[in-house]
């Protein structure tokens, strides 16, 4: 129970979608989890309901062994008493504040000192000084964020919440940004979960990983694991995996699976679940292209292919490939270039068998 | 002029704003936030004196406030006066006849504070109460500064309330605007002159104070220009 955070709910809206979630986190000093699924999951209702904003209709949220909601012994936590530090999407900072007064602004039971020196500390930390006397508007979006982030701090939380923290941000700041947050958050040393539905900050933040999709959760694990195993469809393709195609695994042997898709029979690692009906999940990163002529490799998978369309993702290019199905892979320019890949041009797409990932299909 | 009747409806109009800040903030709190589905008919009722003519109000309330009457029985039997045709009767007339003067503007007010703000302070661990002072107060000062001038002007002009509740008694009862309507009917054209110019200027000027101030001190950030 110590170092946990166990949630077990269900919050109905009326009219609107009901989310059920139920998940257990490590929640020691400094492991950030992460909820992750498109808009309409259910994440930030579950942070909300973290924060006791929220209330659920049934349910119990239990952080190191202490019940913060448990509707069945009816016990509820009201905010005040959580101790949660909570980073809203667009800040919320206090307009007809300071910055200096927003960060203090829940320590008005210290005496002043502790309070300067504590808000001190942290715009230092936070490399915000010279900017006490701000108000929020007279800020840039980098640095409301680190003021919002300051005063939820300041409190000394024993969780901190942070609702799609690099969002209200420009591309570059968000860029620069999405480094620095991991940093600080490992020292802070403050179990933190962070609500998202950009991959990369995922990626970037988590050390575990929760996928939701329409009210539930689908998967929880450490982030690489669900990156790399998504456990079904819904996450395969949030973890954004190009290729996902119907298939049916044929026969399985030596730990090796052959399944058909299309016109061809690729060879994976065989699933651990049983049955035939698969969706085969191929990351463009994972694919290799060649020339028809190219010698044979190690990677079990060579396939006939011609391209179809190419389009420039900076220094990468993304290949539309036809062969049999719709493929796509990824390679850079310079591979591009030596290739000669143009529309109509015929290749062979070869991939590893572990690359290939089965999901069961229903 | 009549000076007494001058003070009587400053007075009047004082008492009025200070009672309708006290009982109508947290009324106005519980409609800006309440999700109760029968909420509206809340607001009907409090916007009643807006549409209903003076006389009905009157009417009403003279018959609540007289000593058979239910308020007025009870105000009897604890105070041993009655609540007709004195101060305190025109008080309870002035507070339910501008009640939508006072509400109004300051449940928009309390209504317009963004909501994760007051969120965001109860996850800092700041009591509800302390939140409304700290938070809700000072991001809603405006609307409520326009609804006490507001309800402090509408008392000072009110008419048909007033006299059917309070009468005509001079030095309790009698208020500016009854001391013209009195000059008027006694042809005193030379007393009623001085009288309504007093509180057209008075009031001139508390609007206009009111209104330059909002612009600069109140407002919770300064003007984009």
């Amino acid at each position: 129970m110590a170092g946990t955070l166990v949630v077990d709910l269900e919050k109905r809206f009326p009219g609107g979608p009901t989310v059920r979630a139920t998940l257990e986190l490590p929640a020691t000093p400094g492991r950030v989890a992460v909820l992750f699924g498109p808009s309409g999951a259910g994440k930030t209702t579950v942070l909300r309901c973290l924060a006791g904003l929220d209330r659920p209709e049934h349910g119990r949220i239990l952080f190191h062994g202490e019940p913060w909601c448990d509707t069945a012994a009816r016990v509820y936590l009201p905010p005040q008493r959580r101790r949660v530090g909570l980073l809203f999407q667009d800040y919320a900072l206090f307009p007809h504040l300071t910055a200096e007064q927003n960060v203090q602004y829940g320590l008005a039971e210290l005496p002043a000192d502790e309070r300067r020196e504590r808000s001190r500390s942290l715009f230092a930390l936070l490399h915000l000084e010279g900017l006490e006397g701000r108000r929020p508007r007279e800020l840039s979006g980098g640095q409301q964020q680190r003021v919002a982030l300051a005063r939820a701090l300041a409190i000394r939380p024993r969780l901190l919440l942070l609702d799609e923290p690099l969002s209200a941000l420009d591309a570059p700041s968000r860029e620069q940004l999405r480094g620095e947050l991991r940093r600080l958050l490992r020292e802070l040393g403050v179990p933190t979960v962070v609500v998202t539905h950009d991959r990369l900050e995922a990626l970037a933040l988590g050390d575990d990983l929760v996928a939701m999709e329409g009210g539930r959760v689908c998967q929880v694990g450490p982030v690489a694991d669900v990156f790399n195993h998504p456990a079904e469809l819904a996450v395969a393709r949030m973890t954004g995996i190009e290729t996902v195609l119907p298939g049916t695994v044929l026969k399985r042997e030596e730990g090796l699976a052959t399944v058909e898709v299309g016109p061809h029979h690729l060879v994976a690692l065989a699933p651990a679940h049983e049955g035939s009906a698969v969706f085969v999940c191929l990351r463009a990163e994972d694919v290799t292209l060649g020339l028809p002529e190219a010698a044979p490799t190690s990677a079990r998978n060579r396939l006939p292919c011609k391209v179809v369309s190419l389009s420039h993702e900076g220094a990468l290019v993304r290949v539309g490939l036809d062969a049999g199905f719709p493929l796509v892979a990824r390679v850079t320019r310079f591979s591009t270039e030596e290739l000669g890949l143009a529309e109509g041009r015929a290749l062979t797409a070869t991939f590893k068998a572990p690359s290939v990932r089965l999901v069961p299909r229903p | 002029m009549d000076q007494a009747a001058i003070f009587l409806s400053l007075r009047l109009a004082a008492w009025t704003t200070l009672l309708l800040l006290l009982l109508g903030l947290p009324l106005s709190w519980w409609l800006a936030t309440s999700r109760w589905r029968w909420k509206f008919l809340v607001e009907a009722v409090v916007s009643l004196p807006l549409v209903l003519p003076p006389t009905v109000l009157g009417f009403y309330l003279l018959l609540a406030l007289g000593p058979r009457g239910p308020l007025g029985g009870a105000f009897e039997s604890l105070f041993g006066s009655t609540l007709p045709f004195s101060f305190g009767g025109l008080l309870v007339a002035s507070v339910l006849y501008s009640l939508p003067f006072s509400v109004q503007p300051f449940t928009a007010a309390l209504a317009g504070v963004d909501r994760r703000l007051i969120e965001a302070s109860w996850c800092l661990g700041v009591s509800r109460f302390q939140t409304f002072l700290r938070i809700v107060l000072p991001l809603s000062a405006t609307g409520i500064l326009s609804g006490m001038v507001l309800t402090f002007a509408h008392t000072l002009g009110e008419f048909g309330v007033v006299l059917m509740v309070g009468g005509n008694l001079e030095g309790r009862t009698r208020t500016a605007s009854i001391s013209i309507y009195d000059s008027v009917q006694a042809l005193d054209y030379a007393s009623a002159g001085r009288t309504a110019l007093v509180l057209l200027v008075f009031s001139f000027v508390v609007l206009a104070l009111t209104y330059g101030l909002q612009r600069r001190v109140w407002a919770p950030w300064p003007a984009r220009s």
